[in-house]
């Protein structure tokens, strides 16, 4: 498809994980890309954003179609000066807000209500008082509520949410729907499951979601050596943790699932292709779930863990409970209860609408399998999970 | 080097934990012998810098104290468990420039005396009166950022109530001014004098009276010694910082400290106390026609006399008695929580602390300090953990109010294994597991105890890596001492908040306030803003909660550092704008009281100062 030079782009969120992958695939493209984005930790806008381009290894002075504005989303008129506003207002003909709060602790709800729903207000005002014609929502497909079954591509009313980020994310696509419906502008909403790194490279900006337990498995295993190796074990032993003979740590934890549930992880190379296809097709609206179409399951991921890490003794139990938990059992019971519905998900997303379109591109979500979990892992920790890059606060 | 040098003598802060044996170092000979600071590592400092800015010549007591330091290293330790500072480097180069000079020279110079210190000496005998500048320059200054320097013309370390009550005799006949010194500094400068400044730590009597629950204590006598005395015998007083002394903190602030939520403040601690008058007559404050000294005004006011001894009230320890810490993340809850201890008569001592307490105070140095206070108060979520001193009963009681606590166990191991918490993936481990529980809540699950030890590996050895090698053997002996790590001895000698000035000096802001979290976490924020605006370092102090709970006493602190000319107008700015402050929200929540006010009415009934507008 052609670059439609004339298509220029407010972003938000641009520093944060899907939207720095959105914004830099934009440039690739051609296209022009204003960037709203907030000074931070003693980095100014700009500074932060030439980091990220740097990570894409692209270089920030080849890229004319850039502009770096610092704003602030949690403010009327995004925080520009006048005259700031007026220029990008009379610039841009779509905005794309990506910023959102990820967290799901209801004790957080004010805050993640504050930035999932309240920004979104302050950008959807901006946008309808800017040339923009076409409001572009990055949502995700967990807005769709907590029942099990199907799930359509069209605004839900659930009977439930699993938490308050879902519930926010659904009560922010209705907000979008109604004011862009009454504005007149159109709109398109993209709703994807879980995404990790790439699948080709294993880079990653980010190391939550899956993650989190594999690499508080491989601290655990660090903890348990050293012990074992350097001190008599006997804390490990108290955990029933043992050394084989030949390396296998043996670490008996059982992670508590539902049965039939799968896990719909998607990488950020699907997504960022996936979406910016979709924008591309110009004055297309509606709802797009961008998610896997053969969800992988908690079982394949522990099993790849248990390969990767050489540890014995990771296995998987059906049920509400474990009775007789041990002590890493306990450490890892907090997570599983907060993420049992999209570790067990019950959900499916009908992609009636994004399958047409992206299968005819052939832009197909791979399932993840060990190669893949390895590129990302070893990506992960190469970079320290993150910390290594800590110089450009990209984390 | 010789920048350095000069730079750890001009960096010490007076807290005068040279001259108090609190790690079992013992202290410095030449300081017990001769009475004057001049001959303690933190005169020697003055010293020092003095000799090198020529603000004195090399004098016979400058050569005194610089021959009657032995090297021993034991200042060094002292030193650098407070403020990392290291004073035997301090002391070599005294020595040297010392010598240096007298090769020049040949001759000290001695001090030209005057009538005036011919009397005195007659008083005190020829060796602990003197206006040899050497003396007198130790006397000259305090670390406060608005206090001036001022040069005495005698110094005097009298031995008893009647040599103080013949010197205050002698100044009124020669209309000679005078401060009267205690062991360290006045955190706002308020012990310099143009005449003569009265050193008391000579006088340092601790007699016991088991039969009436009380001991007399000299005005020479430390916290931390009266402490000690009063330990070794089963029983506790309400006591001040380490090195404050008693008699002065007394009648300075009334003594607070945590064990004030039971012990109380001011009149609350004291049977009797014996001064001398202005005139020079001895009274006490028990007697018909004395000043009353139990009455509060709002107002500036002059020192009543000197305090020569006061007879303190003895506590009894219960033998089961041990320390929790309860973490909040919110600062309200945790006052919440705290007045409800309070209210209910639970603890001994309560406080409910900020996050320097479980970094700057807790580890072995500043790095180290700054790495866990993220650990603590961002991973961990643990920003005011509520600290608990009590019986079996208390703590029963406690848990049965809070699951998730800190017992003394896990203390000690978070404590031994602070380094390793510091560069440890654990902490960040058990944020990202969480899920809807708070992370800290994961430190007190028995079942996790064998990961939390393998991951943090407890041990005084590990602790002490955060020390400078040469110094490493002496902390792990020291830290082998289950003492060292008991939250009920840390905190009965308050070694731990000595810490507080560890990186700068400290000015500490007090209010008495009604133990209501809406009110403390105004305070908390308007001081917090002033700190920002001034661009000083700055942070929550503590709160204990007072009276079963109807009021509290908020410190606040800011840090600025005061061998810097810019972080003292700062700090002088920033002292005007927390005037204001407390002034104006005292004018709509009266019972909101400034310390200030206190000094020199230190011995007055709380019921006066707490409840009266």
């Amino acid at each position: 498809m052609s670059t439609d030079r004339e298509r220029k782009f407010l972003i938000t969120g641009g520093t944060g994980f899907l939207g720095s992958y959105l914004f830099t695939e934009l440039l690739k493209k051609g296209y022009e890309v204003t960037l709203i984005c907030r000074p931070r930790n003693g980095k100014s806008a700009q500074e932060r954003i030439e980091n990220i381009i740097e990570w894409f290894k692209m270089n920030s002075s080849k890229l004319p179609g850039l502009k770096v504005y610092e704003g602030y989303i949690d403010k009327e008129g995004l925080g520009l000066s006048p005259s700031e506003r007026e220029i990008i207002a009379r610039d841009i003909t779509e905005v794309i807000h990506c910023a959102s709060e990820t967290d799901f602790s209801e004790r957080n709800r004010k805050h993640i209500e504050t930035v999932n729903i309240g920004f979104l207000n302050n950008v959807l005002n901006y946008a309808n008082d800017s040339k923009a014609a076409h409001f572009h929502y990055l949502s995700t497909a967990y807005s769709a509520g907590s029942a099990e079954g199907e799930c359509a591509e069209e605004i839900n009313i659930p009977s439930g949410f699993t938490n308050v980020y879902e519930e926010t994310k659904n009560r922010a696509e209705k907000l979008a729907d109604s004011f862009c419906r009454d504005k007149g502008m159109r709109l398109t909403i993209y709703r994807p499951s879980i995404v990790y790194g790439e699948s080709g490279t294993g880079r990653s900006r980010k190391f939550n979601a899956f993650y989190y337990p594999v690499k508080a498995l491989s601290y655990i295993k660090e903890i348990m050596l050293k012990d074992i190796k350097e001190k008599n074990g006997t804390r490990a032993a108290a955990l029933g943790v043992s050394l084989k003979d030949n390396g296998t740590l043996v670490m008996p934890i059982r992670f508590r699932s539902i049965y039939g549930g799968s896990l719909n992880l998607i990488p950020v190379d699907f997504f960022a292709e996936a979406m910016i296809t979709l924008i591309q097709e110009r004055d297309r609206e509606g709802i797009y779930h961008l998610v896997s179409g053969s969800p992988g399951n908690i079982e394949e991921l522990i099993c790849y863990t248990s390969k990767y890490f050489n540890i014995e003794g990771l296995s998987v139990t059906f049920g509400e409970q474990i009775s007789d938990r041990t002590g890493l059992e306990d450490l890892f019971e907090s997570y599983i209860r907060m993420y049992l519905p999209y570790i067990a998900d019950k959900r499916k997303f009908l992609t009636f609408r994004a399958d047409p379109i992206l299968r005819g591109r052939n832009i197909i979500c791979p399932r993840m399998s060990y190669e893949i979990f390895e590129r990302c892992i070893d990506y992960a920790i190469k970079c320290g999970w993150g910390k290594i890059y800590d110089k450009f606060r990209l984390f | 080097m010789k920048d350095q040098i000069y730079k750890t003598a001009l960096n010490c802060r007076h807290y005068a934990m040279c001259k108090i044996d609190y790690i079992g170092t013992g202290i410095c000979a030449s300081g017990p012998e001769r009475g004057f600071v001049t001959f303690y590592p933190q005169g020697r400092m003055d010293l020092y810098k003095a000799l090198v800015d020529g603000t004195v010549p090399v004098t016979t007591a400058a050569v005194e104290a610089a021959d009657t330091c032995s090297l021993c290293g034991r200042c060094d330790k002292q030193c650098y468990f407070i403020t990392e500072l290291r004073p035997v480097s301090v002391m070599k180069a005294l020595k040297d420039l010392v010598e240096d000079r007298l090769s020049v020279s040949g001759m000290p110079e001695p001090p030209v005396e005057d009538e005036f210190t011919l009397e005195l000496k007659k008083i005190t005998c020829e060796k602990f009166s003197t206006c040899d500048p050497a003396i007198l320059v130790t006397y000259s200054h305090d670390p406060c950022p608005v206090a001036p320097t001022r040069m005495p013309k005698y110094a005097s370390v009298p031995g008893s109530a009647k040599e103080v009550s013949e010197i205050i005799k002698l100044c009124a006949k020669h209309s000679m001014p005078y401060e009267v010194r205690g062991n360290g500094s006045s955190v706002m400068g308020f012990v310099m004098s143009d005449g003569l400044v009265i050193d008391l730590i000579r006088m340092k009597e601790i007699v016991f009276d088991e039969r009436n629950w009380k001991v007399t204590v000299g005005p020479g006598v430390t916290s931390f010694e009266l402490q000690k005395a009063a330990a070794s015998r089963g029983y506790r007083v309400n006591a001040a910082e380490p090195s404050a002394m008693v008699c002065g903190n007394l009648m300075c602030s009334g003594i607070f400290s945590l064990f004030s939520a039971s012990y109380g403040i001011g009149a609350d601690n004291i049977v009797t106390a014996e001064f001398v008058g202005q005139d020079g007559n001895i009274f006490s404050i028990n007697e018909q026609g004395s000043p009353n000294l139990y009455s509060y005004e709002k107002r500036d006011s002059a020192a009543p006399g000197i305090c020569v001894s006061a007879q303190i009230r003895l506590h009894r320890k219960p033998e089961d008695e041990t320390g929790v810490l309860i973490p909040f993340e919110d600062l309200k809850e945790a006052v919440s929580f705290a007045r409800e201890l309070s209210f209910r008569r639970i603890g001994s001592a309560i406080g409910v602390l900020g996050g320097e307490y479980l970094s700057v105070f807790t580890a072995p140095n500043t790095d180290i300090a700054s790495k866990i206070k993220t650990v603590f108060t961002k991973t961990l979520k643990i920003n005011h953990p509520v600290l608990l001193i009590g019986d079996r009963y208390d703590i029963e009681a406690v848990r049965s109010m809070r699951r998730y606590i800190i017992d003394n166990d896990l203390f000690r191991t978070i404590y031994l294994g602070l380094p390793s918490l510091a560069e440890s993936k654990w902490s960040e481990l058990i944020a990202e597991m969480s899920g809807e529980k708070e992370p800290y809540e994961f430190l007190s699950e028995e079942s996790l105890k064998p990961l939390i030890e393998a991951a943090l590996e407890p041990s005084p050895e590990n602790i002490s890596s955060g020390f400078p090698k040469d110094m490493r053997p002496f902390f792990e002996k020291a830290y082998s001492d289950p003492d060292f790590t008991d939250l009920v001895r840390l905190n009965e000698f308050r070694i731990l908040s000595s810490r507080m000035g560890r990186e700068k000096h400290v000015l500490a802001i007090i209010v008495y306030t009604p133990a209501d979290p809406g009110i403390i976490s105004e305070l908390n924020s308007g001081f917090a803003q002033i700190g920002e605006r001034n661009s000083l370092k700055h942070d929550y102090g503590f709160v204990t909660p007072l009276d079963c709970g109807k009021r509290a006493v908020f410190e606040y602190d800011y840090y600025p550092d005061h061998t810097d000319q810019d972080e003292k107008i700062k700090a002088g700015k920033a002292l005007g704008e927390i005037a204001a402050f407390i002034g104006g929200y005292s004018a709509v929540h009266p019972e909101v009281k400034w310390i200030r006010y206190t000094l020199y009415q230190g011995l007055c009934r709380k019921e006066h100062i707490l409840y009266v507008d």
